[in-house]
């Protein structure tokens, strides 16, 4: 599905690559790199020191942050854009700044993205030895600890966390089309649903699929052999550094960015969506996209964990020599913009034989695997890698049943890892618009389609309560999910 | 008998077997003894059918069961291993990891169960069959590594270093355990040790193991009345001076 487009034509392709040199596509260019890149240096500068502020620090009320910084991850990047473009005459009265422009772009784009920086932090500061940095403290004290071992041995993490939004921010199609900045994934949308120009709107993926392949072959060859920090599994106590006079400063920060990126815009979606009878309104005219969503995300997600449990367990448990270009190749999807993904689906799919799938609900559901299944794979990867592999070892000596053996010893040792990947896919299929808007069926519509749809039509107050109740089902989701995992845990 | 022939293993550049040849008989303990990285471990990985050797074979009760090109799966080898870090299932109890390796399609619960009861009265840990890995001591989970061992009613028994790290007078109650078990069940065990003392304590014989060849294999007199070399002379000279500063 994936590599579709770029086998339309033959060697005729070669001949659009001219539309890679035009002027035009030079402002793209710049424009697409400049995003990622502005986002990505705003993501780290806000990223790392909050997370390294809630999990080793004395911050007042970091217990609450840590759970607050992850709400913006759980709204998707559009109806941030949404929020964002209401707040635009504020914004250009105070910051003399045009939301509707690149820096308005990256602007949104850091406030939707920077949660997986800080994530990513945190999960090295947790999987970090503790004795490494009391060793550290006992010699020369806590900011050269910080800057001479901290930080070295979690820059792998913050290396992944960055790689991420680098690849998020290039390939975003929803954000920049509602800000108006012209990038690869919106021109190419346009070449394919506006001029039907499938050779251009492909061809123009290309230099993405270059910059995403190229960070993320030169992520992967750097974190080769950097897998000390999992190595040493967290053991030792964590040093909590005392904030001082800085408390005051570190906690406006964190007040200011966790303001920005979660309560601002859930305060600016009640404001905007106006008197209850307009959720009333909004939701019994939508129970039907809601519904729908809710079944294509959940059927989604359960493909991806099936798909990404065989792939991880391949790649992590196997000798086979397929392993590591398999693992290279998990990445791969994250290098397709949304809307060439889309693309390649109607290419694939719209065929005698195979037509029954374009027109079913099915095509959306494999857009979601396609589009979401490295993070399934990554997530159970690691939680694979988590386990020691003796443990099977010990129940081949027992059984030849490999089936027996997943399901009695593999399975229940990663269901942490397991449930995580389903969440996380569930969690961006249900917010998806890029690949969705290209396929969707005739007469049928997802939540995220129906809210970008009413947005064109300047249904305010509609789409706000549309952008709530996805957001409340996302939370209600991720907090079923959060006691279920608890649950998990208190059984371990 | 197990009938090792001559087996190299490399990964990458490094050389884990040179040629490794030995045999064990039934009712018989042999320790190989080593320095760490001389491939002991590899040897019992090897025999187990963990691993593939390079070149050589493995034959038990003369059946050719690993070759560069032929592999029996490990659960038909009629042998079991204790690991080093002895592997348990953390989210299995005592019973369940018992029950995982006796469930056959055809067996009957109750035959399960009473299998069970046997193997687990056999290394002393009656009433401890609800618990969890983390809810043992550390002598009850070695006891537990034995159980699950013993439960695939094996010929041979392989057992790499598994009381390394305890304190000297529970690695003791244990090798009283494993000779106890080779008395009653008459099994051949191989026991990796890089441990002098504890291959003096436990074997019949000694298997002097370095950089992937065995240096020397011989009865506990024959290799301490005629070592091979200064190295075979060094390395025993230090275990017999520990083993009689403990007694």
């Amino acid at each position: 599905m994936i590599v579709a487009p770029f086998f339309q034509g033959g060697l005729n392709q070669a001949l659009h690559l001219h539309h890679l040199f035009e002027v035009r596509h030079l402002s793209l260019a710049v424009n697409s790199l400049g995003l990622a890149l502005g986002t990505t240096m705003f993501c780290l500068t806000i990223g790392v020191p909050l997370g390294f502020l809630v999990h080793r620090t004395n911050l007042w009320g970091r217990k609450l942050f840590g759970i607050v910084y992850l709400i913006p991850i759980l709204i998707p990047p559009f109806v941030h854009a949404i929020v964002w473009t209401h707040l635009n005459p504020a914004i250009e009265q105070y910051l003399s700044m045009d939301i509707y422009s690149r820096w308005g772009a990256v602007f949104v784009l850091t406030f939707a993205y920077y949660p997986f920086v800080t994530l990513m932090t945190i999960s090295g500061l947790r999987s970090l030895d503790g004795n490494l940095e009391e060793v550290g403290m006992l010699s020369r004290g806590g900011l050269h600890t910080l800057r001479r071992i901290t930080l070295p041995l979690i820059t792998p993490h913050i290396f992944a966390g960055a790689t991420f939004v680098f690849i998020f921010s290039i390939t975003d199609f929803g954000v920049p089309d509602i800000l108006r900045v012209n990038v690869y994934p919106v021109e190419i949308f346009i070449q394919f649903s506006a001029l039907y120009d499938v050779k251009a709107a492909t061809v123009l993926s290309l230099p993405l699929i270059a910059a995403t392949l190229s960070i993320i072959i030169f992520q992967k060859w750097w974190m080769k052999d950097r897998s000390y920090v999992e190595i040493l599994g967290g053991a030792g106590e964590k040093v909590r550094n005392k904030l001082g006079r800085l408390q005051v400063v570190a906690f406006i920060f964190c007040t200011l960015i966790l303001g920005l990126s979660a309560a601002l815009p859930l305060a600016v979606l009640f404001k905007m969506a106006g008197p209850p009878v307009t959720y009333v309104k909004a939701l019994s005219t939508s129970m039907d996209q809601i519904g729908y969503s809710f079944v294509l995300a959940f059927l989604g997600a359960l493909v991806a964990l099936i798909l990404g449990f065989s792939l991880s367990y391949i790649i992590e448990r196997t000798d086979m020599r397929i392993n590591v270009p398999l693992s290279y190749a998990t990445f791969l999807p994250l290098a397709i913009p949304a809307t060439t993904v889309g693309i390649g689906l109607i290419k694939v799919w719209n065929k005698p034989f195979v037509d029954i799938v374009y027109g079913s609900s099915w095509i959306i559901v494999f857009g979601y695997v396609a589009r979401f299944i490295p993070f399934s794979t990554i997530t159970i990867s690691s939680g694979l890698k988590q386990f020691n592999p003796r443990l099977e070892e010990a129940a081949f000596l027992a059984t030849a049943k490999w089936k027996r053996v997943v399901r009695k010893i593999v399975l229940p040792l990663s269901r942490h890892s397991l449930v995580t990947a389903f969440f996380i896919v569930f969690i961006l299929s249900f917010g998806e618009l890029g690949t969705t808007l290209l396929v969707i069926p005739p007469g049928r519509e997802t939540l995220p389609i129906k809210i970008y749809n009413l947005m064109h039509y300047g249904a305010e107050q509609m789409v706000a309560s549309l952008c709530l109740v996805l957001i409340l089902i996302v939370f209600a989701f991720s907090g079923f999910l959060f006691l279920f995992h608890r649950k998990l845990t208190r059984l371990d | 008998m197990i009938t090792v022939d001559s087996l190299r293993k490399r990964y990458g550049d490094a050389v884990a077997l040179a040629g490794a040849t030995l045999e064990l008989s039934l009712g018989e303990v042999l320790a190989v003894v080593g320095p760490s990285g001389c491939g002991k471990t590899t040897l019992l990985r090897i025999i187990a059918g963990l691993e593939f050797p390079d070149e050589g074979s493995v034959f038990i009760d003369e059946v050719a069961v690993s070759s560069s090109s032929h592999k029996i799966p490990p659960n038909e080898r009629k042998l079991s291993l204790i690991f080093q870090d002895l592997a348990l299932w953390p989210h299995m109890s005592v019973k369940e990891h018992i029950e995982f390796v006796l469930r056959k399609e055809s067996s009957a619960r109750n035959e399960i169960q009473s299998a069970t009861q046997e193997i687990l009265n056999k290394v002393d840990m009656n009433g401890l069959q609800e618990r969890y890995p983390h809810q043992l001591s550390g002598g009850e989970r070695q006891r537990l590594a034995i159980a699950r061992a013993l439960a695939s009613n094996p010929v041979y028994l392989l057992m790499d270093e598994p009381f390394s790290n305890i304190d000297p007078l529970l690695r003791e109650e244990l090798q009283e355990l494993v000779l106890q078990l080779r008395d009653q069940l008459q099994m051949g065990i191989v026991y990796v040790t890089h441990n002098v003392d504890e291959a003096i304590i436990l074997a019949d014989r000694i298997a002097i193991m370095y950089q992937g060849r065995f240096l020397q294999i011989g009865t506990k007199e024959e290799v301490s009345n005629n070592p091979k070399d200064d190295f075979v002379r060094r390395l025993l000279k230090i275990g017999y001076q520990s083993h009689e500063s403990f007694k």
